[in-house]
């Protein structure tokens, strides 16, 4: 069997089509840092432990360091510079500068990420049910309370923006 | 003595709180500049040894490399001494 080893590829990201040509071991998380400059997706353990690598892959909140982004390829992709729409912040995103839910900020746009798409499934979640949701991020700034403040109180804020 | 106090008492919005939510803020990880190179530091496999040698050759000629640096290319008197107290 013959291996390709470049790919030409396109990727739908934050509603714009982006072709390039990628080998088949690079990560999404890899494609869309040092490939696109899309740096807001922060590369934390890089083994699925964290959460800070989260992106939208067709709406579901995936950890993009433990998808290959041959594996993306066509697919709707959301990163955090995606979700402001016409400089509006999404409701998350300014709940949480209203509720003090970002310390370092560096896990942040995962946990913006995974918390919007929660939203988008859950209207009026309760404090366990986001808890459960955003388990699979972690802040080692320990700011969860806040975090989790941020995002109930984004519950009750307007429609989220869809792309 | 009553004067009115512009931060003090006051609940105010943490400064770059915009560029956190938004993935703007740039972390030493998420810097590139012109002609920037990565280093790699190799430590020791083992807990307490003493360095014999080190050959640096293999790791000079892979392609891109563009130094090695080891104990060797610092100045002796800037190098950490052992303590003999």
């Amino acid at each position: 069997m013959k291996i390709k080893k470049r790919w030409k590829v396109f990727f739908l990201i934050n509603g714009k089509r982006r072709s390039l040509t990628i080998e088949p071991h690079w990560t999404l998380l890899e494609v869309l840092r040092d490939q696109l400059g899309l740096t807001g997706t922060k590369k934390g353990c890089d083994r699925a432990e964290c959460g800070s690598c989260t992106v939208l892959l067709e709406r579901e909140p995936v950890y993009s360091c433990q998808v290959l982004a041959v594996q993306a390829r066509g697919q709707r992709i959301t990163t955090i510079e995606g979700l402001t729409r016409n400089g509006k912040l999404h409701p998350v995103q300014q709940s949480f500068i209203d509720h003090d839910g970002v310390q370092c900020g560096f896990c942040t746009p995962g946990f913006v990420l995974t918390a919007s798409a929660f939203l988008d499934r859950t209207r009026r979640p309760t404090p366990d049910q986001v808890k459960q949701a955003l388990s699979g991020n972690i802040c080692r700034c320990n700011a969860y309370v806040k975090i989790i403040e941020s995002v109930l109180s984004a519950s009750k804020r307007g429609k989220r923006i869809r792309d | 003595m009553t004067r009115s106090l512009a931060v003090v008492g006051k609940s105010l919005t943490r400064l770059g709180a915009l560029e956190k939510v938004t993935g703007r803020s740039q972390y030493t990880g998420d810097l590139t500049l012109p002609g920037m190179l990565h280093a790699k530091i190799l430590r020791s496999p083992h807990p307490h040894a003493r360095i014999v040698s080190i050959d640096t050759c293999a790791a000079q000629a892979l392609p891109g490399v563009a130094a090695v640096v080891t104990p060797r290319d610092v100045a002796p008197d800037t190098r950490l001494q052992p303590d003999r107290a």
